[in-house]
């Protein structure tokens, strides 16, 4: 007895009640949010992946994928009825992206991401992204310029290899952002970009969408995002990307930003007067140099580094300004975290104006440091020329 | 087989009581009592002799036909009693018998016995036997000699580098191939006769000086207390002395090989050679033996090191494949990459039954595969593995019985267990086992399924000695040859595990 009482304890009491095949889920691989315009309430688009045309044994020749749509007022709701739509039960673990409209972005994101973290049903890695000038649930659709048969797969390699004219915010860090005090969180916007060669439009991952809060507050476009990575080092990848610029007779002379340090320093004078040092140290590599000529001299090649340099910093510089004078302006959204850093420093000066920071940091007065280096040129001390 | 075992008490109960039946002094008491104890079995040889002495004595010997060398009886024994006339000799009929002893068999060994017991055990074992009138003994020549395949290589544990010789049937080759790898005076070999009707004998071998007397004493005490009528293989032998009949761990080992026997020997083991079998026990036997074979000592370390290493891993993945992927499709698929989950998702779409049975399926006709192998006929052999690549490998996937990960685990699972062989009836328990918790519970189960082996394993002793020796208890310096193999001057040394006094 006293054997065979912990033994059906462990029986009765784990165990099997959680169980399910691999054909009873029905994977969902994006979700995408919109507002239904006239009854003002959420419509959730999933897109489920369809197992059976994935097969290498009989691959079958439907889309790899479904969407369904559905309308409703809380996401629990939505969720639920999304599982009557469809023959599965919907299975978000490896949910990769969700898309949320404009409209809803501007309503407000935490309330309808509770029930993601209350039931543990999407993970925190997942990619959020805004749309802008489209719904969100035409993101969901199968892009012509995607190689994956699934969008999902397309949009998450969107955000996997964004560089820095953009931002890609996973959900756990539009947590931290959105609740942290003194720092508001910008999620990367994605839009139809229309060319005139094509019929069917391209999407896109490119500039960033300022918050307050969970809230939309705004769009920035790519040199203003370029300029919040530079604030930020916001970017993830390793990748930072490259800068162009003209150099001489039309030729141009393209820079890969290697390493960015950035740190921004608040200073409290007379107790109430505070100011911002923006530093950013940015190396950089030449990697390409239009110009077909050879750098005669060492002096020669030393001059043009510090051109360079100078031409760099000028360009940060501006771009850093131009968009702290829109977070200030037009959005009075701390995007940065200038509050943040002056509650690590001076927590008590924090304390007493926290309450109303948007305004005191619209008028914040900033200076912006910027030091620049060039690493190398690379292995050619000219340019590839060809012999006279 | 069975039926034997179950018989055995009442066997025992309706033999008559040996008595010590004496050798008559009258030639036909002692005939006709033979005749009556063989009940007349035709391989049982007699043969009369009229001796040519003062008396004209008769005679008759006695052999089991097959089991002697009958020209050796012929020359050596025949020869001489019928062709010397005793009378010339100066010997009065009262020394007759020790005369012949001393003077006329030409043989190794001349045994005088009166014991009629005695005598017909001998016979049985291939002795002649030669019985005079007038006297109340008789004597037994050696003269056996019987069928024996020749020394070859052993086919359950081949090396590709190492001796090719394995064992024999026959305990006296055994012993004496590994004499010939043990060239040692401390080389003890003690004999035992276990097993009331084949009387089967048994060997115990041991090093004198190297291997601990408690270990030696342990295993003569339960040897002599096996009470069995039958000792047909080792393997008999083995489940009346091991520490844990209940346990699906081995606790005691077996091999082909002498080389490895000796290296065991060496180290302080003491193996158990029965006669009718190749395969040579060797006590304490420990977890980790069966991950070692003798080859990693001929190679260099380093390989050695690495293929040690692979094989823990093939146990580990022999043992886990089938129940990680269980717990994983049905409960956790938010372990799986979704890449993954996909394409698995998309083998299943087809396929009616849950995934625990599946892999239960799979296994079970893996199984079946394996074990018709091995009973088949050699040239249908190869027939069975024809059909059983085609039956799993793409009928059942077709069919739609299972999916195609699932024979990629199985495969996995199947050759990575070729590579554990030695506990390899171990790991099928333990692999179905696994199987069922984690297809019941998940992750959870698997859990604590290992635990449960881990825990039962841990708790193992194999002649005083813990079954997972080095690991539990921790023996940090016996790791120099567990995981990896160190240089063989660093492994001059016998492991202290076995020769510990005291746990």
């Amino acid at each position: 007895m006293k054997k065979i009482v912990p033994f059906f304890m462990v029986i009765l009491l784990t165990g099997c009640w959680d169980v399910e095949e691999l054909t009873e889920i029905g994977i969902v691989a994006a979700m995408a949010i919109d507002m239904d315009e006239e009854s003002g309430e959420y419509q959730l688009t999933s897109e489920f992946l369809r197992p059976s045309a994935e097969s290498t044994f009989v691959a079958s020749q439907d889309e790899p994928f479904l969407t369904v749509s559905v309308t409703g007022r809380s996401m629990s709701e939505l969720l639920r009825k999304t599982n009557l739509k469809i023959d599965r039960k919907g299975f978000y673990s490896h949910n990769k992206v969700v898309i949320v409209s404009e409209e809803v972005a501007r309503e407000g994101l935490l309330p309808i991401f509770e029930t993601f973290q209350r039931e543990q049903l999407v993970r925190s890695y997942v990619w959020l992204g805004v749309t802008s000038g489209t719904s969100a649930a035409s993101i969901l659709e199968k892009q012509k310029n995607s190689i994956s048969k699934i969008p999902a797969d397309f949009l998450d390699s969107l955000f996997d290899n964004a560089e820095y004219e953009t931002v890609s915010f996973n959900l756990l860090k539009f947590y931290k952002h959105a609740l942290r005090q003194g720092q508001n969180p910008v999620l990367g916007v994605i839009t139809f970009d229309q060319s005139e060669q094509k019929a069917e439009p391209d999407v896109h991952l490119s500039g960033g969408a300022a918050f307050i809060k969970d809230k939309l507050v705004g769009f920035m476009n790519n040199d203003e995002t370029m300029g919040y990575n530079w604030i930020t080092t916001n970017n993830r990848n390793s990748n930072e990307g490259t800068m162009t610029f003209p150099y001489k007779d039309d030729k141009y002379v393209t820079l890969k930003l290697v390493n960015i340090n950035s740190s921004i320093k608040p200073k409290v004078t007379n107790k109430t007067d505070i100011s911002y040092t923006v530093e950013i140290k940015q190396q950089l590599e030449v990697t390409e140099r239009q110009e077909l000529k050879k750098t005669e001299t060492r002096k020669e090649l030393a001059q043009l580094v510090v051109e360079l340099e100078k031409t760099v910093k000028k360009e940060i510089e501006g771009k850093v300004e131009q968009v702290i004078t829109k977070a200030q302006e037009d959005f009075q959204s701390d995007i940065f975290g200038f509050g943040a850093s002056l509650r690590n420093k001076y927590p008590k000066v924090w304390n007493n104006i926290k309450d109303n920071w948007s305004e005191e940091f619209a008028k914040v007065p900033y200076e912006i440091k910027v030091e620049v280096e060039i690493l190398n040129t690379g292995l050619l001390d000219g340019s590839l020329h060809p012999h006279e | 087989m069975r039926r034997l075992r179950t018989t055995r008490k009442s066997n025992k109960s309706q033999q008559p009581k040996q008595t010590n039946r004496m050798v008559k002094m009258v030639l036909e008491d002692n005939r006709s009592t033979l005749k009556s104890i063989f009940k007349n079995s035709v391989d049982i040889q007699f043969r009369d002799l009229q001796l040519k002495e003062e008396n004209n004595n008769r005679a008759f010997i006695c052999y089991t036909e097959g089991m002697v060398r009958e020209e050796f009886i012929h020359d050596n024994v025949l020869e001489p009693l019928l062709g010397i006339d005793l009378n010339k000799e100066e010997i009065n009929s009262a020394s007759l018998i020790s005369y012949m002893d001393s003077n006329i068999i030409k043989a190794s060994s001349v045994d005088k016995t009166s014991n009629l017991d005695h005598i017909i055990e001998k016979i049985l074992r291939g002795q002649t036997a030669i019985f005079i009138d007038g006297f109340d003994s008789a004597l037994l020549i050696s003269t056996e000699s019987y069928q024996s395949r020749a020394v070859e290589e052993p086919e359950t544990e081949s090396t590709v580098r190492g001796s090719r010789e394995g064992f024999n049937e026959v305990i006296s080759t055994n012993t004496s191939l590994l004499r010939r790898k043990i060239n040692n005076p401390h080389l003890i070999f003690e004999e035992f006769i276990i097993g009331g009707n084949t009387k089967t004998t048994v060997r115990i071998g041991y090093i004198d000086g190297i291997a601990k007397q408690e270990i030696v004493e342990e295993v003569r005490n339960r040897l002599e207390s096996i009470e069995t009528d039958v000792v047909l293989e080792t393997g008999y032998l083995e489940q009346y002395i091991e520490d844990h009949p209940k346990s699906i761990f081995q606790t005691i080992g077996n091999s082909e090989k002498p080389d490895k026997v000796a290296a065991k020997l060496l180290e302080g083991r003491v193996s158990i050679l029965c006669d009718g079998t190749p395969f040579v026990l060797t006590v304490p036997y420990l977890f980790i033996e069966s991950m070692q074979v003798p080859e990693d000592y001929y190679s260099k370390p380093y390989f050695t090191t690495l293929i040690r290493l692979i094989r823990l891993i093939a146990l580990f993945l022999t043992v886990a494949t089938p129940a990680v992927f269980v717990a994983a499709a049905t409960f956790h698929h938010e372990m799986v990459p979704a890449l993954l989950l996909t394409t698995m998702a998309a083998a299943e779409e087809r396929v009616p039954f849950p995934i625990m049975l599946e892999a239960l399926i799979m296994t079970v006709i893996f199984e079946l595969l394996r074990e018709a192998g091995v009973r088949m006929p050699r040239p249908i052999g190869s027939a069975v593995s024809i059909v059983g690549a085609l039956v799993i490998g793409e009928a059942a996937v077709q069919a739609g019985l299972v999916g195609a990960p699932m024979v990629i685990v199985v495969a996995l699972t199947a050759i990575t267990g070729f590579v554990v062989t030695a506990i390899n009836n171990t790991v099928i328990l333990i692999r179905f086992f696994l199987i069922l918790l984690s297809g019941s519970f998940g992750f959870y189960g698997l859990l604590m399924g290992t635990l449960f082996v881990v825990a039962h394993a841990c708790s193992l002793r194999s002649f005083g000695t813990p079954y997972l020796t080095p690991f539990a208890p921790v023996e940090l310096k016996e790791w120099r040859d567990t995981f990896v193999r160190l240089s063989l001057k660093n492994l001059q040394r016998k492991p202290s595990s076995i020769l510990r006094k005291k746990y």
